[in-house]
């Protein structure tokens, strides 16, 4: 039963604080969950390398710094990042995060667009990393085409791919037989990244688990875009009741971390995140569209239904306030 | 006199830049060059425009007619362009550069001085994202004391994304950055490009947002009273090019954001992203005139 569990709350949690993690609560945090048998930690920019941006948000902490911390802090634990072409090159930030010694590199794409992987994933695999294609939105197609694209990433050499619900779109089987497609026509192993806005992160990775997904994302507290990711202590839990042997005490100490550090950003199904799973909009818009919303004096549905209705994808943020002034119209 | 236009690389860019000169009344295309003779563009030339010379010869006609040449397009790609410009410099012409090989003067066709047009030889059009967002990154930074960051985020259709822009979306962010740079005087260092590929159907038009970040108070009706001009400026050679966003404050920052539909020749219209590219050739081409 082997599984990896990748924790993201020092990346995807950064979507919900503003890209405000610092340093010493990412030193706390590696030190303390390095020793919870997880087989990675994700940190970062809530978009990943190089993505501090006015378009997205600007990160209070360097890509390089965050990397050195949370390095210097891992002895067990494998360092990841989540890096999307277009946001970060070779030259500007793989080639900086490779240098640091980061062991795990995740390259993203919209669901439809694998083949802007290529390069950075053949180049990863030249600096011997391990690489994962990782692709976002996936509610966003069919899952013909997500399969087609996956054998591209498997083509690149890949390592897998990652399955991002990233708005935490998906209910009921769609998980499973997504997954189960996807093991049938590959030899690439599959990872499963839940969202909760419609409050099914860990019921969809627990599916994706049975489907034979082998990378499972979580995170303390939940802390994520949207709504959040999979709660990782719950997910753990549940994990153990179904015969794994995690150790949930460095993970629980890490959830009280976030909760004590951020006690006014703990992740819940508010309208926003609600609006966001149903019409299927970036979860990681919330704090913008939030923002936005208030200064035009918008209700928030409104703003999420026309992104949704405009098939607006993750890194469009600038598309909201076009929108809003449309809707002030 | 008319000028004579030749096209080396007849892939969309090539192929549209064609139907653009052809039916302007300053140039006479002299010829076509691909290297493959059942390659569309070759055919689509043929059968459109039979009067066009097209060869299949690459760089070896152009060293055959390079004298009976004015203006040069070079549509291939940066590898060959860096190649072929070992010839190209022992020639009379102008050179033209739609490949981000950087070699050439980076080149906003409204905002080139009239002293390099005359010394420089070869003129390099920086990227789609660059034509579309320079022009106002450089009125802005005209109007703003010191701005402290500039940021451009371009959205474009996948449709329009062949496989040398996916494969080459460092380079075009290396080749925008540097142009922004040049024309704002802005470090590098204070510069972000971002480029989005969306798939929706009905495909997006091309839409750029240029944000900045500045301490300085802004006086936001003159300077979008300045924007507008630098607007219809480049409207007078890009037709599908607009304002969506006039600049705005939101939370801590400026923005703006520019929409680019294409005139439809022979790619579609969503296909901003290729037309002001081309469009800038053309009004460039009608500098050398």
């Amino acid at each position: 039963m082997s599984l990896k569990i990748n924790d993201v709350t020092l990346r995807d949690g950064n979507h919900a604080v503003s890209h405000s993690i610092d340093l010493k609560l990412i030193e706390k945090y590696c030190k303390t969950i390095d020793s919870g048998g997880l087989y990675s930690v994700e940190v970062g920019h809530g978009n990943g390398l190089g993505a501090s941006s006015l378009q997205v948000g600007l990160c209070a902490e360097k890509d390089v710094d965050m990397l050195t911390v949370a390095r210097a802090n891992l002895k067990n634990t494998r360092l990841c990042v989540h890096t999307i072409p277009s946001f970060a090159t070779i030259n500007k930030n793989l080639n900086a995060a490779i240098d640091i010694g980061v062991d795990i590199f995740r390259v993203g794409t919209h669901c439809t667009e694998a083949d802007v992987t290529e390069r950075h994933i053949n180049y990863l695999k030249s600096k011997n990393k391990e690489v994962y294609g990782a692709l976002m939105m996936i509610h966003m197609t069919d899952f013909d085409t997500i399969l087609s694209e996956c054998k591209k990433i498997e083509s690149y050499g890949a390592d897998g791919v990652v399955l991002m619900d990233s708005v935490g779109y998906f209910t009921n089987e769609e998980v499973s037989i997504l997954v189960a497609k996807l093991k049938e026509g590959l030899s690439l192993e599959i990872g499963f990244h839940a969202h909760n806005n419609l409050g099914m992160a860990i019921n969809n990775s627990m599916d994706a688990l049975k489907a034979g997904a082998g990378i499972l994302d979580g995170s303390a507290f939940g802390l994520g875009a949207g709504a959040g990711n999979a709660q990782l202590e719950v997910l753990l839990a549940v994990l153990n009741k179904n015969g794994y042997n995690y150790s949930l005490k460095p993970v629980v100490e890490c959830a009280n971390l976030i909760r004590a550090r951020f006690p006014n950003d703990m992740p819940r199904i508010d309208e926003s995140s609600l609006f966001s799973g149903l019409y299927g909009v970036f979860s990681g818009f919330k704090k913008h569209v939030q923002r936005i919303a208030l200064q035009y004096d918008l209700n928030e549905h409104d703003v999420w239904f026309e992104l949704g209705k405009n098939s607006v994808i993750a890194g469009q943020e600038d598309l909201i306030v076009d929108i809003a002034l449309k809707l002030k119209a | 006199m008319k000028k004579r236009v030749s096209i080396i690389g007849s892939g969309n860019i090539g192929s549209d830049l064609l139907v653009k000169f052809m039916r302007n009344e300053n140039f006479v295309v002299h010829s076509f060059i691909g290297h493959n003779e059942n390659s569309k563009g070759i055919l689509f030339c043929k059968n459109k425009y039979p009067e066009v010379t097209t060869s299949t010869d690459s760089i070896e006609f152009i060293k055959k007619h390079h004298d009976e040449i004015d203006i040069l397009v070079d549509c291939t790609n940066a590898k060959q362009h860096i190649k072929f410009n070992q010839f190209y410099k022992e020639c009379a012409f102008k050179v033209i550069d739609m490949t981000p090989s950087k070699i050439g003067l980076l080149t906003i066709p409204d905002l080139i001085d009239k002293q390099d047009m005359h010394d420089k030889q070869n003129f390099n059009l920086i990227s789609c994202g660059g034509q579309t967002s320079i022009p106002v990154a450089h009125t802005l930074s005209n109007f703003i004391p010191s701005i402290e960051y500039l940021e451009v985020v371009s959205s474009i259709s996948s449709k329009s994304a062949g496989p040398a822009t996916r494969n080459n979306l460092d380079e075009y962010i290396e080749t925008t950055e540097l142009g922004l740079s040049r024309f704002t005087g802005l470090d590098r260092e204070f510069i972000k490009v971002i480029l989005i590929v969306n798939p929706a159907i009905p495909e997006i038009d091309m839409q750029t947002s240029i944000y900045l970040k500045t301490k300085s108070e802004i006086n936001i009706s003159e300077v979008t009273k300045n924007l507008d001009e630098t607007i219809s400026r480049v409207n007078n050679y890009v037709p599908g090019y607009r304002v969506v966003v006039p600049l705005t404050f939101v939370g801590d920052k400026y923005i703006v954001s520019v929409k680019v539909s294409g005139c439809g020749d022979f790619l579609p219209s969503y296909a901003g992203n290729l037309d002001i590219i081309n469009c800038a050739c053309i009004r460039l081409a009608e500098k050398f005139v």
